[in-house]
């Protein structure tokens, strides 16, 4: 089947099966592995891609589906030669270990931030709630995105994370 | 019958080495079955073919001629017995006891599509591609399984996604290069979730405290500990020797009597998880002491303190810290006289504590690590280990940042074979983190000195310091930054290399933990409201290393505690489980500045561990607390959770209509 | 497998009415990814093809007409909670759906995929019962001897369904979910709610669910209720049920006459869960005593937040 669509910005014509799931037509036939397959069951978050400006689990999408839609993956957010503000904010405060997870979390932060640039913490969480990571407990990750643009905590003091209400 | 696209079928004799997996123990696990399969899921043959397809079609015509051999149910391979002290025969003596269990935990990790690795025919090399470590002594094993030098076994890490510190990255970088070796092509494997089996241990077992009611002297600590480690033993005797070891947690016992058993179930061969031994026991040690307060009335913490260990200094400001940072807090006790359909939330607080004191190091060389100023003013950090993770590169570049006072992200890190140091090859374990960062801090102190005597000689000054990334002349205030340093400067002396050797003992851990949980007084609904941490890691340079264990280990105490137990279930918690608040608080000490004395290691071992079996135990705790009962099986039970009808007397109640 | 994705309504009614049990009608296709992880392998041999209504744009329209407020089955549920008519009208609506799922699988799943599942747990489905939706439905012609055309049909969401339809799949995925009353093959086109369960004056509902453990995604107990006050007091209130635990029940609220704010309500919800046999509506989990309980909770949790507590 011929699926006209658009990823990344860039029109697509795809000659594919239509029950292929774009998961795997993105990571085995155009090789873009920023997506990740974590659960194939939408409940890890770590396929997230946006679908019309909307997060989606790439794993829970046919290539049938795709008709005339436009796809966005963490290939298509990146910046050439330097780091968007939320992946500066994920390196400094390390929140990232083993980082499967996180062009997920990427994907929705962005996506939020979009929406709501000063979102609260529970906005935060709320918006995540289709993600697990396995690694960090998250406080760090939620930290990334409640504060792109402030400065870094420095080191060696003790953290009270204080609620905004 | 040949099956097209279908390169090789590989079975044990057809690999140059079949080895084990690492470990010393009787029963170790192959790499491929020879004789006899202990599990449901053991690999006996890997295909290698150019489709998913031709995989297919190979592995329905496969066949295997095998005959059944009953396996026992369980089979105690190895018993240890562990004492400490005397045991007393005194009458007066009141005793608290509980069984329990705490099951292997599936971790299901998440990442599906394991590696490749390139093989390239020219020199017939191989590039892993993988997403977590590849030390130095893996590489070695590797090189004799295939019968090839090491040096033909390289690897490129990936730059995100990761085994979760390589659980089973042996059988993945055995599979991979047997499959290249014999093929030689590239190969790609694909792991499925339905196949992937990462259990931990299992433990379960008795323990009892016998104390003194009089003088709430904790006297004895009795207890019998059985693991369950799958089909093979692997690394357990090392987890069970931990385990009994830390079963008295911080507590000082006239007698400790312990008997542990490794037990064999033809079941999935376990591995150990974050935490692995402490974790298992200390929770249950820690309920059996709030019971014992509970019954003489007196304070958790002031029995605590009462009883602890000496040896530990740092458990002293510990104790005193939870202390003070808990005081302000007082649970509201239930009116119960409440009615019954206006309920409030039964909350719970509970404390955990445990400690870890590691042994003497012997002679060792643990870690190398170099650092080199390039002439474009960056730093590139070399490691002997061929990968690390984000985590790991990230906190060296933080350390050698505040070292050479500069941004962590003028910082490059490689991992690199040890062959290319100048230093000659030698034995390398499994990288740890602690040894890698000791050696980063030492070269960068290294290289500092010799950046200060580079600009002594450029600047012509000798009152030359560092300065936020520049090397200033302190009296002419004349500046240069690394660039120019690194520019106008004899590249050879802007390097320097340490090798971390004959350390002393490395500063034990110790950690309390003061958990607050709710439960909806009806629908039975828990809540984490708070997890504060205070912690003793001795002086830490990396301290968003220490929020991110904290961090971490609630995440994992309440996936441990409150997942379902169902297969189909991830049990991990998403980022709208909470808890709201999640606070580290470590004890404070002064790194000490380099002088012509090497200093003491900074940091601590068994930071993990020790976060982690605090932090299971103070929910625990809180859990215990709630409730009235000892929780004595991980995960909580749904039945524990349901709401129970308070018994009460009906009320009569006075009501009147509004008109 | 075909892959059938019409551009108009009447092409998929023609596909509709030409192959009708061959055919497995989806939208947003998460339930059936999630659930056939091996898909379409492992779908019964007879379906030979997926009648795709995701791109019908007809269907996916959210407003009002004819004095009902009208939700085109493929209307997906982030678009049913950003609807601000509804956020207004019937905030349990908004809160069903926030309660449902991920918000990835919010933006992909749609009304009707999540009413031709039909899970217990789900908070949609209570929700629009509690609110009197009826189920616009086109059925299948019937070509054969009795040779009546299509016709399409309007059916109280409550009616829907009767008994269980236990589902399986290739990769051992088992699910009890709710089973369409209709055995016949039919293509859900819209919900719609009448005006005045939304309009009428002093109406109000809410919805509560209850996840009791980090890993259970799926919901113990969902529960809708709406009602209508009068000068502040309650005329009616009307709740609907279900979830893991229980199945689907209906039932009114014995608060007529208690003047809403008055904690009188918690007394009287008490005692009607403490006497309401749950039992003949368990379906596992905890006692029926204990389902008592948490419905009470929710019930009181959902009052309290109405009454500004």
């Amino acid at each position: 089947m011929l699926i006209e669509w658009t990823l990344n910005g860039r029109p697509m014509r795809s000659e594919v099966s239509p029950f292929q799931r774009l998961l795997d037509y993105l990571r085995t036939d155009l090789k873009l592995l920023g997506t990740k397959e974590g659960c194939r069951e939408g409940k890890c978050g770590a396929c997230t891609v946006w679908v019309d400006g909307q997060i989606a689990n790439a794993c829970l999408m046919l290539m049938g589906q795709l008709a005339h839609k436009e796809v966005t993956t963490i290939e298509g957010i990146n910046e050439k030669d330097r780091f968007t503000p939320l992946q500066e904010a994920f390196l400094t405060n390390s929140a990232l270990e083993c980082g499967f997870c996180i062009p997920g979390m990427l994907m929705t932060g962005t996506a939020l931030l979009h929406q709501n640039t000063n979102p609260s913490r529970l906005e935060i969480r709320e918006s995540l709630k289709g993600h697990l990571c396995a690694c960090t407990g998250y406080q760090k990750i939620l930290d990334s995105i409640e504060g792109v643009g402030l400065p870094p905590a420095s080191e060696g003091q003790a953290r009270m994370r204080v609620r905004k209400p | 019958m040949k099956v097209e696209g279908v390169l090789r079928v590989i079975t044990a004799h057809d690999i140059p080495q079949n080895a084990s997996f690492g470990a010393r123990a009787k029963k170790s696990q192959l790499i491929l079955a020879e004789k006899e399969v202990r599990y449901v899921g053991e690999p006996i043959a890997l295909i290698v073919a150019e489709s998913q397809d031709a995989l297919e079609k190979a592995k329905d015509l496969l066949v295997i001629d095998w005959k059944p051999a009953p396996l026992p149910q369980e089979e105690e391979v190895r018993s240890v017995k562990f004492e400490l002290g005397k045991a007393s025969n005194a009458e007066d003596l009141q005793l608290v006891e509980t069984t329990f269990e705490f099951p292997s935990l599936q971790a299901r990790y998440l990442e599906a599509e394991s590696g490749w690795v390139e093989f390239k025919e020219k020199d017939e090399s191989f590039n892993f591609h993988i997403g977590a470590l590849l030390s130095e002594s893996q590489r070695m094993w590797l090189s004799q399984v295939l019968g090839v030098s090491h040096e033909k076994l390289q690897a490129k890490e990936s730059h995100l996604g990761g085994q979760f510190g390589g659980r089973q990255q042996r059988e993945l970088i055995a599979f991979l290069a047997i499959a290249a070796h014999l093929t030689r092509r590239s190969v790609r494997l694909h792991l499925h979730q339905e196949t992937q089996d990462i259990g931990s241990y299992g433990y379960a077992g008795k323990l009892g405290i016998r104390y003194d009611p009089e003088s709430h002297r904790l006297v004895e600590l009795r207890g019998e500990l059985r693991l369950d480690v799958g089909s093979y033993e692997g690394n357990a005797e090392l987890a069970l020797q931990k385990a009994l070891e830390h079963v008295a947690g911080i507590y000082k016992f006239r007698y400790v009597g312990l008997e542990g058993k490794i037990i064999l179930t033809p079941t999935h061969p376990r591995r150990a998880l974050k935490g692995e031994g402490l974790t298992a026991v200390t929770w249950v040690t820690e309920q059996l002491v709030e019971e014992i307060a509970k019954k003489l009335e007196v304070k958790p913490l002031e029995l605590r303190i009462e009883n602890q260990r000496e040896d530990f200094s740092g458990l002293d400001q510990v104790l005193e810290q939870v202390e003070r940072y808990e005081r302000p807090f007082e649970l509201v006790p239930i009116d119960r006289n409440r009615p019954l359909w206006d309920e409030k939330f039964i909350a719970g607080r509970g404390y955990g504590f445990q400690m870890f004191q590691p042994t003497t190091l012997k002679e060792f060389d643990y870690s190398e690590v170099s650092i080199d100023l390039q002439p474009s003013g960056s730093f590139v950090i070399r490691t002997s280990n061929l990968t690390l993770d984000l985590r790991v590169k990230s906190a060296l570049c933080e350390i050698a940042a505040t070292v050479l006072k500069t941004h962590p992200k003028a910082f490059t890190v490689e991992g690199k074979m040890r062959l290319d140091f100048d230093k000659p090859a030698r034995r390398e374990t499994y990288p740890e983190f602690y040894y890698m960062a000791q050696a980063t801090w030492h070269a960068a102190q290294l290289l500092k000195e010799r950046l200060i005597a580079a600009g002594q000689k450029v600047l012509g000054t000798p009152h030359v310091i560092l300065k936020d990334g520049a090397v200033a002349d302190q009296q002419a205030n004349r500046k240069m930054g690394y660039r120019e340093l690194g520019f106008t400067h004899s590249l050879h002396d802007l390097k320097a290399s340490y090798i971390l050797k004959g350390a002393e003992r490395p500063h034990g851990c110790a950690a309390g933990a003061v958990s607050r949980v709710s439960f909806h007084p009806l629908t039975g609904e828990v809540r984490v409201e708070s997890v504060k941490v205070i912690l003793d890691a001795g002086p830490v340079l990396y301290g968003k290393g220490l929020e991110i264990e904290v961090d971490s280990a609630v995440s994992w105490a309440m996936a441990t505690l409150f997942s379902s137990g169902n297969r189909e279930e991830q049990p991990i918690p998403t980022p709208l489980d909470g808890p709201e608040e999640v606070t580290v608080l470590p004890i404070e000490y002064k790194v000490q500045d380099y002088s012509e004395e090497q200093p003491e290691l900074f940091g601590a071992r068994g930071i993990a561990d020790v976060v982690m079996s605090a932090v299971l135990a103070s929910l625990v705790n809180a859990i215990h607390d709630a409730k009235g009962v000892v929780l004595d099986k991980i995960p909580m039970s749904l039945e524990f959770m349901y709401p129970n009808r308070r018994k009460s007397t009906v009320h009569t109640l006075n009501f009147k209509r509004n008109q | 497998m075909e892959f059938l994705s019409p551009q108009y309504l009447s092409e998929a009614f023609e596909i509709l009415d030409r192959r009708g049990k061959e055919l497995k009608i989806a939208a947003g296709m998460t339930h059936i990814l999630r659930f056939h992880t091996d898909f379409p392998q492992g779908l019964s041999p007879s379906l030979k093809a997926i009648l795709h209504i995701g791109n019908l744009e007809v269907l996916s329209d959210i407003r009002e007409e004819n004095q009902k407020y009208g939700i085109g089955s493929t209307a997906t549920l982030s678009s049913l909670a950003a609807d601000s008519y509804l956020a207004r009208y019937a905030p349990a609506i908004l809160d069903a759906v926030l309660a449902t799922s991920t918000p990835q699988i919010r933006n992909r799943r749609t009304v009707g995929g999540e009413i031709g599942w039909g899970s217990f747990h789900s908070p949609l489905i209570v929700t629009l019962m509690a609110l009197g939706a009826k189920v616009r439905v086109r059925f299948q012609a019937d070509t054969g001897e009795n040779n009546h055309p299509g016709r399409e049909d309007s059916v109280d969401l409550m009616e829907f369904y009767e008994g269980q339809l236990e589902r399986t799949s290739s990769c051992e995925n088992k699910q009890v979910t709710r089973s369409p009353r209709s055995k016949g093959q039919h293509l859900i086109m819209k919900v719609a709610i009448p005006d005045e369960m939304l309009h009428r004056g002093g109406t109000f509902s809410f919805f509560r669910g209850l996840r009791p453990k980090i890993s259970m995604e799926n919901s113990g107990v969902v529960l809708a209720v709406h009602g209508y006050t009068h000068q502040g007091v309650i005329q009616s209130a009307h709740m609907v049920a279900s979830g893991l635990w229980l199945d689907t029940l209906s039932t009114k609220l014995p608060l007529e006459g208690v003047r809403m704010g008055d904690t009188y309500i918690f007394e009287k919800l008490y005692s009607f869960c403490d006497r309401y046999s749950f039992d003949k509506y368990r379906r596992e989990g905890p006692s029926g005593a204990q389902l008592g309980l948490v419905v009470f909770g929710l019930l009181k949790e959902g009052f309290s937040h109405l009454m500004g507590n």
